[in-house]
């Protein structure tokens, strides 16, 4: 293969039919004359097919690759082969991976080492644990006048499908002791999503609205082993429909671990409605590439 | 579908008001179209070649012919890749029986043969070849995204070739399983369409 004429992104646009006509023909006629660039349209359209049977693809890239890549000659038959061979290593997946054979064909220093350190997360996680459940516990302290700010929970790690809004730390690190009635009425309130396969159906995450805030501190757990220089966070309604975008975010420890924090006006949620949140890490040369969806829907 | 006289005559007329010079643009251009059909290592390039000029007839609109701007051939290119996407797209020699039309069914019954298949053809292919579409395809997103780093680095190649690399393989496998499926249609008397 020669030098690569033809940007992945560019292939992508073009699989999906999202070029301008010029640019989409100009692509055909590279693609007829150059073998190499052929060849490359058809395994980025493998990632493609990959990723829409994984259900990796936004709405938007699904209904494009259903109404374009779909239709043309051949391609549902590369559907097909693409299921089998997923379902050929999926299973091959389950069979294979088990943690004590994988545990065990590690060298002893290894498997002690590995040990020791869960141990000593285990003891670590429980005594924390314990001082938050003893710091709950214990009664606010008495604040003088009318102007006793209300209480300050403990942030919570919950787990979907149930997130409600809770307190949120980094503010109440920052707040003054005495909070106006009026502000109080618009303390921001914090929840924990995790990233979802699935758009929709059961395990769906819930975020509660807290009526007395105007805004939420949305703590978005990164479940990855890959870093990038900065993230991005989108936030979109169930037909897709970018409602707020979140550019130039970094990665910190919070709550859940790794994650994204960002504040989102309740006035862009609507209880009942379905959301999603979608991230992308934005790599030190500038490339964006989406990393995790956070599905959720929002109840009162 | 035959070629409509006025469809052909539209064709030549754009490539050229004199007859005879449009009929030598037309020799050219096939004669280009061929080499790429040969260069993309189709089968019978002068039939797709063909195939080109008539669907570009087709095609060809007092719109697009108003609006064309650049050379000409660049539009039979055009319809060129369509046509090399249907050649690809089917395998002609491996074309199923009427009514057993197994690889394009829409039902799942055959899965298990399909399963079958790929297993027998996954043990046909070389070892380093099913090595390499194995670690490919292994894991979930994230770690297959982990994986494919590591594995473009043990064959000291950039990401795009081991992509192009893997899909090779996936050809090979498509075809072999197509081949499968076909001999395992044939093995079944009792469907007798």
């Amino acid at each position: 293969m020669e030098d690569q004429v033809l940007d992945d992104v560019v292939a992508r646009r073009f699989l999906l039919g999202q070029l301008p006509p010029e640019e989409q023909g100009r692509i055909e006629e590279l693609a007829f004359a150059d073998p190499d660039t052929f060849e490359l349209l058809e395994s980025i359209e493998d990632d493609l097919i990959d990723e829409f049977i994984r259900g990796d693809l936004s709405i938007d890239e699904r209904k494009r690759f259903e109404e374009h890549l779909l239709s043309l000659p051949g391609r549902r038959n590369n559907l097909k082969i693409s299921r089998v061979l997923q379902l050929h290593f999926n299973e091959a997946d389950d069979k294979k991976f088990s943690f004590p054979t994988w545990f065990n064909t590690k060298p002893l220093w290894l498997r002690v080492s590995l040990a020791l350190t869960a141990t000593a997360v285990l003891v670590t996680a429980g005594v924390l644990i314990f001082i938050r459940v003893r710091e709950a516990r214990q009664p606010a302290p008495i604040q003088a006048g009318p102007d006793k700010p209300r209480t300050i929970t403990s942030p919570e790690f919950r787990v979907s499908p149930s997130i409600e809004p809770t307190a949120s730390p980094v503010h109440a690190e920052n707040k003054p002791k005495a909070i106006p009635p009026e502000k109080q009425k618009k303390a921001a309130a914090y929840a924990v999503l995790m990233p979802l396969a699935a758009p929709r159906g059961e395990g769906m995450q819930q975020l509660k609205l807290a009526p007395e805030a105007s805004s939420m501190a949305i703590e978005l757990a990164l479940i990855t082993q890959r870093n990038f220089r900065t993230y991005e966070a989108t936030l979109e309604n169930e037909a897709g429909k970018e409602l707020q975008d979140w550019p130039n975010l970094k990665a910190a420890k919070l709550t859940s671990g790794k994650a994204l924090q960002i504040d989102v006006p309740e006035s862009l949620l609507t209880a009942g409605k379905v959301y999603r949140f979608v991230v992308s890490g934005v790599s030190s040369k500038g490339k964006s590439e989406v990393i995790a969806r956070y599905p959720f829907e929002v109840v009162n | 579908m035959d070629l409509s006289p006025e469809s052909f005559e539209r064709l030549m007329n754009w490539l050229h008001p004199n007859r005879e010079e449009a009929g030598q643009e037309y020799q050219r251009i096939r004669t280009l179209l061929i080499k790429n059909f040969q260069h993309q290592g189709c089968s019978f390039p002068d039939k797709l070649a063909d195939a080109t000029l008539d669907r570009a007839a087709e095609t060809l609109t007092p719109e697009k012919i108003a609006n064309w701007k650049g050379e000409k051939e660049r539009y039979f290119y055009r319809v060129g890749f369509y046509i090399m996407l249907e050649e690809k797209g089917k395998n002609p020699e491996v074309q199923m029986p009427i009514g057993l039309d197994v690889a394009y069914s829409d039902d799942d019954e055959d899965l298990e043969q399909k399963l079958h298949c790929l297993e027998k053809c996954m043990h046909e292919l070389s070892t380093d070849k099913s090595d390499l579409i194995d670690q490919y395809y292994r894991g979930n997103r994230a770690i297959k995204i982990k994986n494919r780093e590591e594995l473009a680095r043990a064959q000291k190649i950039d990401l795009p070739r081991l992509r192009v690399r893997a899909h090779r393989i996936r050809r090979e496998l498509k075809t072999c399983i197509e081949e499968c499926l076909k001999g395992a249609a044939r093995s079944k008397p009792s469907l007798g369409m």
